[in-house]
């Protein structure tokens, strides 16, 4: 570390020393520097809550076993079937989705989504510093889309998901024999649309409207705001289309679960959303 | 004041107390390691300790035993003649005076016979070097000179002479110096084995002892990793059970019921120490500790009769007023153990019979024992009515009383109980025949037949160790214990686990639940309706409908149809219209509740809804039975006149009754699988079902008529058939069956329209599972496939309405339940949307634990082929064997390899040679050949019995799998074998008929024919079949030890063999010499003339079948 010594450092180092000496207790917290290092004022904070961690999961794994389970028998499957409690989110959405969405697009869509966060985020602020009211809509999508959506579906699919992928109160006996009414419907067909082609024609405008409709009037409307300028069609097209994606899993949940809606557009054995 | 922002704090306590905090965290991980997490180290130490301590009371009581003053003495004697013995050698030099003597004459001797050998050596060499000196003379043609030499060398070969001479008297000396002076060395050594074997047994204990001194011994994981085993996941067999169940194969633990078994069995001195290792006087404490704690069971019968010796009556209950003694429920609970580890599970305890419990009240707990006569039972019903959480009787118990004696014998007991091995530690019961013979852990594992998680040694999440059923249930529970409807069965289910690989067996040892279900499964024939490997090509197990026309009437077949068992209860053929059965109109039924019982609708109206469907339902079957029966093929139109008093003198006497019994109510002639079952049908009102003509034909030749029968062929003759025919048709009851409407001529059109219906139903009912029915003989079996019903998910089983069981599903939907429930009211799980078409059989508990146990045994599970029963063709021809005799029934008749001889009953003590033969060990005795032709046409050997053995009709294939069971139970070669034994000629031939009459063999024996005034009850078999009957190498066993072959029979043995080496014998024929008789008797019989052939009768055979 010596070889590398930077002289700003060590002067706010001395500058900290100063103040954090034994004799210091008087000294107003106004006169602190706006700034400490990160070592080893951070790291040292961090490392205490390493410990704690570390103590605390030590604790837990001599406490608490992990649970015996039956041996994987491959003549036997176990209902309900189910994924590693990470994975239940997108195995939730498999209720939703044609598997090719729920089981692809969606999935490569989130890695997508948060790769593009740093070249499609162009507020500068709260950069070092906690704020809600600065970056609003950054911290919302993620809260919906993480929480709501992510840690919800989870919690859906580990405490919710009974034999035969049911709905279950945790306080429910698991009755493998449960059945639930299949009434679930294709949404021009509930709207009642009867004709193949009809039917396409309506689901694609939905989808269509949907993922390029709004977001395109949204444009029309706002594109000559300061913010939108400064975002730029492209930036925007990315960043409302993966929204617009998101907020279109919550209304697809929402259709299926009120309404008992399948999907919206049916293209046979080619696509399903 | 403000807190300070965390830069300006110092954390160094922080950082101390977690450091603190993490090295004890370590700490206890280390622990938690060490100890909690390896519970069975526990369990180990425990045991050495266990092990330690009766090794050291052993020891003790060895020692104790040298204090007896007898024993004491003849030690003491052992010691001062050792002591003299070792002072004669190594005393003070008085003392070895004459052993120093006997040592320097030995020394001097030694010294002087290696004088004479270098001696005489010398002579020799100098012989040699003038022979030398000979041969050169020779050669140099020198003669004088080789004379001259010739000379010398003869002296020399005189003084070699003379001095092998001294030398040869030197080593005699040294010889007889040598011995005595190892005599004081032998009667040293003697003294001191004579010490060391009063002192062995506590030289041995102290060498097993050894290995705990100094540190001890350290526990050790130990496991049983069969590779060629899988469990049921298909993984290898890793057992770890015997780290807490440390002695599991290891003698020394068992319960003291076992030892006392043991030793009642008489096993064999060194087998009995080394199964069970146990010192002597601690078996006599067991044995008056069991004389206290246990009544006498009455010893079974020699020939165990079918299903099992009966259960001996049990005692009467203790007389509450005799009962004054009383005692806390501990004391109770301590004599309660006790009487399970001192008399068995199948012993009779004292604490239960002669104890008395009360209550806190003082009023005496009655036992709730339900007793169920064969009835039909509604268990979820009875469940539900009996309250399964009510506190068990044992909870209320406050006083445990008896009389005086009884219970100061308890207490004697409790204090002088030396059995202090905790089940954990116990040996496996039976371990000796069970696993060292037959399945050593090291091939078979433990959880191969347990079940359990035989890798895990410890509970999780803080439960107790459960065997693998902790938090999930283990897809292959431990077997030890079932629960089935709230009661427990203890074992049932590891008996299934036998199947596995005993499944070709229908006798399996040691699993008499999965036997019996075996056998009531293929004798009630649930294989007619379900598919199920193994049973599927079974012949049909109920008569043929074909020809029901020319055996019965309508009004009969509708009577029966609509409840069999109403009109014989024995019967097999199960109802098919619970529902229609009142509680109480009909013994053995049901109630309406046997049925969906739809909401709304009473009892009442059910149960007329059922009569009516059942009117209707019996109507179409009977019309379509009837109008397709063809009529039979009959020996006569109309049966002969007979007399039926001599009708049932040939009946009782001719073997018919070791099958049917004709006494209304009777019980004697049962199914080999169930009590409540009978073995062939009882007879007492046939003749209000089946026509003369039809009987006639029948008892002459059953086969003939239906050739899948069971019942043999008596070769009676026409006289004997018509008198049997007439017999029985004077066997009715006073019921009337009046003839159903449209049965008329004239109503036949009509008859035809409803057999359309009939037809229908037949296909859903599956009459033709069991029956031969014209227009179903390709049709498939309409029930659930049952190969591997035993793996069967709790949740693919269908509970329906049943409220016992959907209000609470966890617990109560099993699949044991299931089965019970099914078995006992087969309809109760029929809704609106499912119908259930299993009939009623009325199967009793028993019947269900057996049947329930048999079908979890049905996996599909195959271990690999090594593992499987029934390996080498004795085996195999074993187990074929015990089918064709429990399929043909030959222990109606027959003791066959110790179970058997129904028939029996109908004989007395001074009758019995009148019965069957005793078939075990036939193997050994008769030949294979001989014994193919008389089952394949039995004739009479001993024709002055009554009692026939049939003809069966074998094919040659079932006749040949016969005689290869017998030959195989008895390890006997198979199939051919020369006879041989010398052809007496000569004197030994005179000598052997000499010996022959001398035995006066002929006077049971019959030569040919009785002899004039032979009591035939007193005859012995025909010696003229000797030759082509039997075993050469069986004659001599036999005649040497005949009862050893057959007990009780009337052979005497002539010879003494007691001791084997010098037999002594009453002739003094062939110079008295035992064995020289015997093998000339031997060779006697095997060349008997015979002078005339027996022959035999038998009816025509047109349909053989085994």
């Amino acid at each position: 570390m010596a070889e590398n010594i930077n002289p700003a450092v060590i002067q706010d180092q001395e500058e900290v020393k100063v103040t954090a000496g034994r004799a210091r207790a008087a000294i107003p917290t106004a006169d602190l520097p706006d700034k400490v290092h990160t070592w080893p004022y951070l790291v040292r904070a961090e490392f205490i809550a390493g410990c704690v961690l570390l103590l605390v999961l030590m604790v837990w794994s001599i406490t608490v076993d992990a649970p015996m389970e039956e041996p994987a028998n491959p003549t036997k499957t176990p209902n309900p079937s189910k994924a590693p409690w990470y994975f239940l989110g997108l195995q939730e959405m498999l209720v939703y989705f044609d598997p090719w969405i729920a089981g692809v697009v969606l999935p490569s869509l989130i890695i997508v989504g948060l790769m593009v966060i740093p070249y499609v985020d162009i507020n500068p602020k709260g950069n070092g510093y906690y704020t809600w009211t600065e970056r609003k809509f950054a911290i919302g999508t993620f809260l919906v889309g993480f929480l709501v959506l992510w840690v919800g579906m989870i919690t859906i699919g580990v405490f919710f998901r009974g034999p035969g992928w049911n709905l279950f109160m945790p306080w429910d006996y698991w009755d493998p024999h449960k059945v639930v009414p299949l009434t679930n419907i294709d949404l021009p067909y509930f709207l009642g649309i009867r004709s193949e082609m009809g039917a396409l024609l309506f689901g694609a405008i939905c989808v269509g409207g949907w993922l390029i409709g709004i977001p395109g009037a949204i444009w029309q409307w706002k594109k000559n705001t300061p913010m939108m300028r400064e975002l730029g069609m492209l930036r925007y097209g990315i960043v409302s289309n993966l929204f617009m994606v998101m907020a279109g899993v919550v209304v697809k949940m929402a259709l299926r679960l009120g309404f008992n809606i399948k999907y919206v557009l049916v293209i046979p054995n080619i696509l399903n959303i | 004041m403000a807190t300070r922002p965390l830069e300006l704090q110092s954390l160094k306590w922080p950082f101390v107390g977690l450091a603190v905090l993490l090295a004890l965290t370590t700490g206890w991980a280390v622990y938690d390691e060490v100890f909690p997490r390896r519970p069975w180290k526990n369990y180990q130490r425990e045991f050495f300790k266990l092990d330690k301590d009766h090794l050291e009371a052993d020891r003790a009581r060895a020692e104790k035993r040298l204090e007896d003053p007898a024993t004491r003495a003849q030690l003491q004697a052992a010691e001062a003649e050792h002591k003299q013995a070792s002072d004669a050698i190594s005393g003070n030099p008085e003392q070895r005076k004459a052993y120093d003597a006997a040592v320097n004459a030995d020394e001097d001797a030694r010294v002087k016979e290696a004088e004479a050998k270098l001696y005489l050596g010398f002579e020799k060499s100098e012989a040699d070097a003038i022979y030398y000196k000979v041969r050169e003379a020779r050669h140099e043609g020198q003669v004088k000179e080789e004379e001259e030499l010739q000379k010398r060398f003869n002296a020399a070969n005189g003084k070699i002479e003379a001095k092998t001479r001294i030398y040869n008297d030197m080593i005699a000396r040294h010889q007889q110096a040598s011995a005595t002076r190892l005599e004081f060395v032998r009667r040293r050594d003697e003294a001191q084995a004579k010490i060391d074997a009063f002192r062995k047994p506590i030289a041995d204990i102290d060498k097993r002892l050894e290995t705990f001194s100094g540190l001890g011994k350290f526990p050790q994981m130990e496991q049983y990793w069969v590779e060629n085993l899988k469990n049921s996941w298909g993984a290898q067999t890793v057992d770890r059970c015997q780290n807490c169940h440390v002695a599991v194969n290891k003698g020394g633990f068992s319960a003291p019921y076992e030892v006392l078994d043991a030793k009642k069995a008489n096993l064999p001195e060194t087998e009995f120490k080394a199964q069970f290792a146990i010192d002597k006087e601690v078996v006599d404490t067991y044995q008056s500790i069991h004389d206290k704690l246990c009544e006498d069971v009455p010893v079974a019968p020699a020939g165990i009769p079918i299903g099992g010796a009966p259960s001996a009556a049990e005692p009467a209950p203790m007389d509450p007023a005799a009962a004054t003694e009383c005692r806390s429920p501990d004391a109770w609970k301590k004599w309660m153990e006790m009487a399970a580890a001192y008399c068995g599970p199948d012993g009779r305890w004292l604490a239960k019979t002669k104890v008395v419990l009360k209550d806190k009240a003082g009023a005496v707990i009655a036992d709730p024992k339900a007793e169920w006569k064969g009835m039909a039972r509604n268990p979820a019903r009875e469940a539900m009515e009996e309250k399964e959480d009510a506190p068990a009787a044992e909870s209320s118990v406050a006083q445990a009383c008896s009389d005086k004696d009884t219970v100061a014998a308890f207490e004697d007991a409790a204090k002088a109980n030396p059995f202090d091995v905790k089940p954990v530690f116990r040996t496996h019961p039976h371990r000796f025949e069970l696993l060292v013979k037959s399945h050593p852990p090291e091939t078979f594992g433990c959880t191969t037949c347990h079940g359990g998680e035989g890798s895990q040694t410890k509970g999780v999440e803080h439960h107790a160790f459960r065997h693998g059923m902790d938090d999930h249930d283990w897809n292959d529970p431990l077997t030890d214990e079932i629960k089935v409807m709230g009661r427990k069965y203890k074992g049932a289910f590891m008996q299934s686990k036998c199947d596995k690989c005993h499944y070709q067996e229908i006798n399996v040892t040691y699993a008499s639940t999965l036997s019996k279900g075996k056998k009531l499964f293929t004798d009630v024939g649930c294989w007619g309706c379900h598919p199920i490997e193994g049973y599927n090509e079974l012949p049909r197990r109920g008569p043929t409908l074909l020809t029901i026309g020319s055996k019965t009437t309508p009004g009969w077949l509708h009577t029966w149809i609509a409840y069999p068992k109403g009109w014989r209860p024995g019967t097999r053929m199960p109802n098919f219209w619970p529902g229609a059965l009142q509680a109480d109109a009909v013994p053995h039924a049901l109630d309406a509740h046997a049925a969906p019982h739809p909401e709304g609708l009473s009892d009442e109206q059910v149960l007329t809804d059922h009569k009516k469907l059942r009117e209707e339902e019996v109507s179409a079957i009977s019309a379509y039975l009837w109008t397709k029966s063809e009529p039979a093929k009959l020996f006569a139109d109309e049966a002969p006149a007979g007399d039926a008093a001599k009708g049932k003198e040939t009946f009782d006497t001719v073997g018919c009754r070791a099958c049917h019994v004709y006494e209304k109510g009777s019980d004697a002639r049962r199914s080999e699988g169930s009590k409540e079952r009978d073995y062939a049908p009882n007879l007492w009102n046939v003749a209000d079902k089946a026509k003369p003509e039809w009987v006639y034909s029948w008892v002459k030749n059953p086969k003939a008529m239906w050739p899948e029968t069971k019942m043999p062929d008596l070769r009676l003759s026409d006289a004997e058939a018509a008198n049997i025919t007439a017999f029985l048709m004077t066997l009715k009851s006073e019921d009337k069956y009046p003839e159903p409407a449209g049965y008329k001529p004239d109503e036949r059109a009509q008859l035809e329209k409803t057999a359309g219906t009939g037809k229908v139903l037949i296909a859903k009912y599956g009459c033709f599972g069991c029956h031969n029915i014209k227009g179903f003989e390709s049709a498939q079996k309409i029930g659930t496939e049952l190969t591997e019903h035993g793996k069967k998910d709790a949740n693919l089983l269908d509970f329906g309405d049943v409220k016992y069981f959907t209000e609470n599903p966890k617990h109560r939907q099993t699949y044991p339940n299931w089965v019970w429930e099914k078995l006992h009211v087969p309809r109760i799980f029929a809704y609106e949307r499912v119908e259930t078409k299993m009939p009623q059989f009325d199967f009793t508990d028993d019947e269900a634990l057996s049947i329930l146990t048999f079908l979890k045994g049905q996996t599909g599970e195959r271990p690999i082929a090594e593992y499987q029963t029934g390996q080498t063709p004795q085996k195999a021809a074993v187990a074929q064997g015990e089918k064709l005799v429990f399929w043909n029934g030959c222990r109606q008749c027959h003791i066959v390899e110790k179970r058997g001889g129904a028939v029996r009953d109908q004989y007395n003590e001074d009758t019995q040679s009148f019965a069957p033969p005793v078939l075990t060990g036939e193997g050994a005795k008769v030949q294979p050949a001989w014994l193919f032709t008389f089952l394949k046409g039995p004739y009479p050997l001993r024709p002055w019995l009554q009692i026939r053995m049939p003809t069966f009709h074998f094919n040659d294939q079932d006749a040949t799998d016969v005689v290869h069971y017998f030959a195989a139970a008895s390890s006997k070669s198979f199939p051919y074998l020369t006879a041989e034994a010398d052809q007496p000629t000569g004197a030994r031939l005179q000598q052997s008929e000499q010996l022959f009459k001398e035995l006066q063999c002929i006077n049971c024996h019959v030569v040919g024919a009785l002899r004039t005034g032979q009591d035939p009850g007193s005859a012995a078999p025909n010696l003229l079949l000797a030759k082509d009957r039997l075993r050469p190498d069986w004659i001599p066993l036999w005649l040497k030890n005949p009862q050893s072959l057959l007990d009780g029979t009337r052979m005497p043995s002539f010879w003494d063999f007691t001791d084997e080496a010098h037999p002594t014998s009453p002739s003094k024929a062939f110079d008295g010499d035992a064995r020289k008789q015997i093998d000339a008797l031997r060779d006697y019989l095997m060349h008997l003339d015979i002078k005339e052939k027996p022959s035999g009768k038998t009816a025509s055979l047109t349909a053989p079948h085994g």
